[in-house]
Order: C-alpha cells, then sequence, then structure tokens
C-alpha cells in the first residue's frame, strides 16, 4: 500500500513544473560540432606539445650522455697524456742523466788530453835535459880525457872522471869515464882511490 | 493479450530501432544530417533525465552539449548491442555523475554553502515553486544519495523496467532490487505525512 503511495506521490513530484528550455537540434548540431573541432584541435595540440616535450627531454638526455661520455673520454685522454707527460719526464731525467754523464767523460778525456799534452811536454823536457846532460857528460869526458892526454893532468882528469861518475850516473859517458879511470887506476894504482882523490 | 496485438507494440520499437540502426550508419557514412535527427530524436530526453538525476536544476543544456559530443565522438564505436537511446541515457548518467562529483569537490574547495537548485530564483522553475508538495517530493528526492536517486528516477520518474534500470545502471538486478528497497525508506520516512494524508 505504502508502495504504491509512493509511487502516486513521486508520480506528482514533476506536476506544476515548467518544460525544459532547450536549444534546438540544429543550435545543438553546430555547437556539438564545434565543440568536437575544438576538441580534436586541443588534442592535436597537446599531441604535438607532448611530443616536443618528449622530444626536448629525450635530446636533453641524449645531450647529457654525450656530453658524460665525452666528460669520461676527455678524462681518460687527460689520464693517458699525463701518463704520457710522466713518462717523458722520466725519459728527459734519464737523457740529461745521460747528457751529464757524456759531458763528464767529455771533460775527463779534455782533462785527460791535457795531461798528455802536457805529459808530453815535460818528455820533450826531459829528452832536453837529457841531450844536455848527455852533452855535458860528454864535454865533461872529452875535458878530463883532454886534461890526461894531452895536458898529462892526471889529477884533474881523474877528478873531472869522477864528478862526472857522481853527476850523471848511468850516463853512457859516466860508463866510459868508469873504464878510462879503471885503465888510470891500472896505470897507477897507489896513487887514486874510488872516490877519484888522490893519496 | 493476443499476438496480433504483441505485435502491433513491437513493431513500431522495431521500426524505431531499425531507424537508429539507420541514422548511425548514415552518420558513419558522413551525412551530416543523420547526426542532426539523432539530436532531434533524442534531445528531450537526454534533457528530462539529466534534470531528474541532477535535482531538477531545470538548466541541463551544458550537460545536454557533453551527452551528445561523446555522443558524436564515440558513435563509430557503437556497436548496437542496446537501442541508441539507452546508449545515450548511459552516457547521461556518467556525465551527471561527473558533474555532481565536479561540483562537490569545486564545493570542497571554495568552502562553498550548497544551494538547493530549486531555491535559485530561476524562470524555469518559478512556476514549480508554487506547488509546496511536489516541491517537498522533489527536495527529498533530491537529497537522497546519488546510488539510491539513480534508481528511483530511472524507476519511478523514466518509468523503466528492473531489467533497463539494472541495465543502464551496471548493476545486478539484487542489488537495484536492495537499492530501490532502501530508498523507498528513506522517502518514507521524509515524507510520512504526505504518504499518511
Amino acid at each position: 500500500m505504502e508502495k504504491d503511495k509512493l509511487k502516486n506521490l513521486l508520480e506528482q513530484a514533476e506536476q506544476n513544473i515548467s518544460q525544459l528550455q532547450l536549444s534546438s537540434a540544429s543550435e545543438m548540431d553546430q555547437i556539438v560540432r564545434r565543440r568536437a573541432i575544438h576538441k580534436k584541435n586541443v588534442r592535436c595540440i597537446l599531441t604535438f606539445a607532448t611530443a616536443a616535450v618528449l622530444l626536448f627531454s629525450l635530446s636533453l638526455w641524449f645531450s647529457n650522455t654525450q656530453n658524460r661520455k665525452q666528460n669520461t673520454q676527455s678524462h681518460k685522454q687527460i689520464a693517458s697524456l699525463e701518463d704520457q707527460i710522466q713518462q717523458l719526464q722520466t725519459q728527459t731525467e734519464t737523457t740529461l742523466k745521460l747528457v751529464k754523464e757524456v759531458l763528464n767523460q767529455q771533460r775527463k778525456r779534455d782533462h785527460l788530453i791535457a795531461l798528455d799534452n802536457e805529459l808530453a811536454s815535460i818528455n820533450s823536457r826531459l829528452l832536453e835535459i837529457k841531450t844536455n846532460t848527455d852533452q855535458t857528460a860528454y864535454k865533461l869526458f872529452f875535458m878530463a880525457g883532454q886534461m890526461y892526454n894531452d895536458l898529462n893532468q892526471k889529477d884533474s882528469a881523474i877528478e873531472t872522471y869522477n864528478r862526472l861518475i857522481n853527476l850523471f850516473p848511468g850516463n853512457r859517458w859516466t860508463l866510459e869515464a868508469q873504464k878510462r879511470l879503471e885503465e888510470i887506476e891500472k896505470q897507477n894504482p897507489q896513487q887514486i882511490n874510488t872516490k877519484g882523490e888522490l893519496l | 493479450m493476443t499476438d496480433c496485438s504483441r505485435k502491433s507494440i513491437a513493431s513500431p520499437a522495431k521500426e524505431k530501432e531499425d531507424d537508429e540502426k539507420a541514422l548511425v550508419k548514415q552518420f558513419i557514412q558522413g551525412d551530416p544530417a543523420a547526426f542532426k535527427a539523432i539530436i532531434e530524436n533524442n534531445h528531450h530526453d537526454v534533457a528530462t533525465l539529466a534534470n531528474r538525476i541532477l535535482g531538477w536544476p531545470g538548466e541541463v543544456d551544458d550537460i545536454c552539449q557533453e551527452v551528445f559530443l561523446a555522443a558524436f565522438l564515440g558513435l563509430k564505436r557503437f556497436k548496437g548491442n542496446s537501442s541508441l537511446k539507452t546508449w545515450l541515457f548511459k552516457i547521461t548518467i556518467n556525465k551527471c555523475r561527473t558533474h555532481q562529483h565536479r561540483r562537490m569537490l569545486w564545493l570542497r574547495i571554495f568552502n562553498k554553502v550548497l544551494i538547493p537548485p530549486d531555491e535559485h530564483s530561476h524562470s524555469a522553475n518559478k512556476a514549480a515553486t508554487k506547488d509546496k508538495n511536489s516541491l517537498r517530493i522533489r527536495r527529498a528526492v533530491r537529497s537522497l544519495p546519488a546510488r539510491y536517486r539513480e534508481p528511483i528516477v530511472l524507476r519511478y520518474f523514466n518509468e523503466m523496467s528492473i531489467d533497463q534500470t539494472s541495465n543502464l545502471l551496471g548493476i545486478k538486478k539484487s542489488t537495484l532490487n536492495v537499492r530501490l528497497n532502501r530508498a523507498r525508506n528513506m522517502l518514507k520516512n521524509e515524507l510520512k505525512d504526505l504518504i499518511n494524508k
């Protein structure tokens, strides 16, 4: 019963309601078509915008990754360059050491050459001295011979021979002088001692 | 009812369905007049349903536009499993729900007081406000939650069968009966004195 009463009440609900004011079908059709076009345009724009944003973000991402790659590559290059620099430094150090050694050796060689030259000059002097000595010894020997043979001054001759022996030991003229002294000793054995002094 | 009388009732409905299918076909083929005809055939029904579901605001042109716009964009996908009117009603119910949801959200965000549409000084409903009983009934229906209001509107105002209503709302018959029962009880409580009269 109540159900039917309620149904009747609900039927009364729309009593005295004026009819809805609706736009005409052609107006609605036009509005709907216009809005559909607008919606399509908005969709298109949104799609393009999304695509653009996606492309932009992709390009950003790509450039970032490229930069990272470049950075890593540059880091590697820097590291390899540093290695090369270190190698070059060690090579330069070793080369410098070698150059120093070579220079030292060169200096030593020059020094040696200079010393050799000096030595050579000393030798020539020695030869000079030797020849001078030889000449003096010969002069003394010749003088003693002349004294003994030509002037008959035996004592002076023996003295000169002895002086020759004392002054130039080992000289060939000394040996000759010793032989002459021995000869003189054989002729007058009392008169001469080993030093050539008269007794 | 005899077979002849059944045929006489069934044949106009079938004819209408065939007409709708032909209109849809014409629309898909690109005939601009077809959609206009579809609007002409269904505009009033769609507007009435939207007006009832939304609580008789009197102004439902926006909802109608939304419904026909959705139909215009989606008519190519219409398979014809149900009648065009049923399909449009489904769209209308969905659009009304979205509209109400948006309205509630708007009110929540801006903390505004919900003013019942009947209290607006809308010219369309000025005459309606004269009848106090009908106004009370409409208020009672409007105050129902959407899940109870929709079955009441479809069953009692649009006079649809249980099958049609459950199909339109996408719920089981048993669920629909439960909701109808609860809605009726709520209305009885609200309109006790009017029922007892």
